[in-house]
């Protein structure tokens, strides 16, 4: 045992005797690995020191500081910079004991249990956590890369430096240029997130580019938060409501005789992108081309690179699991939690994959300890802005049902006849919940 | 990636590589009987749902969200079947309040009392790794 080894052990002898065990363990010390130092990897590293204090938890991370992707669409419109989104694991680590090795996993031994690292050296598990987030398919659109997205056309869908040159370009767009905003096909993380982040950028046009036109073509007929978005834009930017989504609607949506800033091209009328050629800003889709100052591109995703190269994912590139576990089906002692995951009902959203790992440390505690894992439910609300004091939701339970994770009956959108002090504390607390999750997760 | 990767998994399937997609309906049967066996609900687990944004353990730091660790249960009931109700008129909270039973709301109430307002236990139950 060389030395460094041996101060960690010390240092896990003084945690232990400050906090005693709890779990009779078959084996002294249970190691769970956890591959994602994201909202998923850290809510599981957080939540399993929480729950047992008998246990060591390792995060491999390649990331010594997390960029948080919930809310991140605020650094385009100046709302926030990139500083405001990053994320530092000192709380896991000083406050729970929580060992983090700054690395990438190269391969893993299911049948040893072992994980290989970048470094050269090999971690044991007795359990391993996979939580890899998403992986975006660029290429799946004719004329679009990686190179393209990080130089002339963004995603900002994993937030970085194409995040700030969304927003430079925005700022850049001449006065009455158009920014233009492709959605995704279904499944695809964050579901508001498309059309959220274009009322942002209406909202920055109205004051600082008041001719501007922002476009979102669509490869889908309806989106999740669509009336309620709808209706803010119908308020805020004069966006004509279609019919098909004005069953409910109050007595104050107006018919604005000049259309407004803010246009939705669904796949009906031809919103599907077809290709993108990046040299003269232009877009072909089914309905034909269009022209922009600025493209934003949010592509097609998968499971992060990390579960397909481990071979969890299936025919469809996700990850199937137990539903009790978040086990995978396809190998034993490994669990894969978040956007990766084949989780039913439940989006691909950062508060999905936190209630996710929470059921995923309290099974695993249960495996280790040979218990029968509980039943478990979990919670998700992703909340959305049409303007910045004008916020809304969806909000859903879900709970095990004939072995699916199932939505619990019930209203899930905030009334479309909500006051406008309703809407306003929507956005008080959109804003607090970015603080309130950050905490949940990583402090 | 794939290539970086060197795989020895096998003893690790669960099912043999070659029924492996074949097989993936017959698994999530077998996985099904599984999870149905379980009834025993996650109580700790289901009042950390809340922790999202009421704080985890019901510690709401400085965010405007209503504090939950140290409720006095009943304050904690009555105001979640008021919001199942909708006699109580909320943004959100009626909305999730409907996702869960009496019983459910209950059990929720006795783990957010038996916290202190920091979110330290008040009494620790014997054999619950809680």
């Amino acid at each position: 045992m060389n030395r460094r080894d041996f101060m960690k052990m010390a240092g896990l002898a003084t945690l232990s005797a400050a906090f005693p065990a709890q779990t009779l363990f078959a084996k002294a010390q249970p190691h769970v690995v956890i591959i994602g130092g994201g909202v998923g990897g850290a809510t599981t590293a957080k939540y399993l020191r929480m729950m047992d204090k008998n246990i060591r938890v390792t995060v491999i991370e390649k990331n010594k500081i997390y960029i948080r992707p919930y809310g991140s669409s605020e650094v385009i419109n100046a709302h926030i910079t990139m500083k405001d989104l990053e994320v530092t694991y000192d709380a896991l680590k000083n406050k729970y004991g929580i060992d983090f090795i700054f690395d990438e996993a190269t391969g893993v031994d299911a049948n040893k249990q072992t994980i290989q690292l970048k470094n050269g050296s090999d971690v044991h598990y007795d359990r391993l956590v996979v939580s890899p987030g998403i992986k975006l398919l660029y290429d799946r659109i004719e004329g679009y890369s990686e190179e393209i997205a990080n130089t002339k056309v963004p995603s900002g869908w994993i937030p970085g430096k194409q995040t700030q040159m969304l927003h430079d370009q925005l700022k850049a767009m001449p006065q009455g240029g158009t920014f233009l905003i492709v959605s995704p096909p279904n499944p695809y993380r964050c579901p508001p997130g498309p059309y959220e982040r274009g009322s942002l950028v209406a909202e920055w046009c109205q004051t600082h580019n008041p001719t501007a036109k922002v476009m979102i073509i669509d490869p889908k007929d309806k989106f999740v938060t669509d009336q309620s978005m709808m209706l803010g834009w119908n308020r805020r930017y004069g966006f004509n409501i279609p019919d098909a989504f004005m069953e409910g609607m109050p007595a104050d949506v107006k018919t604005h005789s000049t259309p407004g800033m803010l246009e939705w091209v669904p796949a009906k009328d031809g919103g599907t992108i077809l290709s993108l050629d990046a040299e003269n800003k232009e877009v072909t889709t089914e309905g034909g081309k269009i022209k922009a100052d600025v493209i934003n591109i949010v592509p097609p995703m998968q499971a992060g690179s990390i579960a397909t190269a481990m071979g969890l994912t299936n025919e469809k590139n996700f990850c199937p699991i137990n539903r009790t576990t978040f086990e995978s089906l396809i190998y034993k002692n490994i669990h894969v939690i978040g956007d990766a995951s084949i989780a039913d009902m439940m989006p691909k959203s950062g508060f999905s994959a936190n209630t996710q790992g929470k059921v995923t440390a309290k099974a695993i505690l249960d495996l280790l300890a040979g218990r029968e894992p509980g039943t478990p439910s979990w919670e998700n609300t992703c909340y959305a802005v049409a303007a910045k004091d004008y916020g809304f939701f969806v909000a859903d339970v879900f709970k095990l049902e004939n072995g699916k994770i199932t939505r619990q009956k019930g209203p899930r959108y905030l009334p479309l006849d909500a006051t406008e002090a309703q809407l306003r504390l929507g956005a008080v607390y959109q804003q607090n919940w970015l603080r309130s999750f950050t905490e949940d997760c990583f402090a | 990636m794939t290539r970086l990767f060197n795989l020895s998994l096998a003893a690790g399937l669960l099912v043999s590589a070659s029924l492996l997609f074949a097989d993936q309906s017959h698994a999530e049967d077998k996985n099904t009987e599984a999870e149905n066996t379980s009834t025993t609900p996650m109580i700790d687990i289901m009042a950390h749902t809340c922790a999202g944004c009421h704080g985890t353990n019901g510690v709401a730091g400085d965010s405007a969200f209503m504090p939950l660790a140290g409720m006095p249960s009943e304050t904690f009931i009555q105001t979640m079947l008021d919001f199942r109700n909708d006699t109580r008129p909320s943004t959100l909270m009626g909305h999730v309040a409907k996702g869960f039973t009496e019983e459910d709301i209950k059990a929720m109430a006795t783990f957010f009392e038996n916290l202190s307002p920091e979110g330290k236990p008040l009494t620790t139950q014997e054999g619950d790794a809680s």
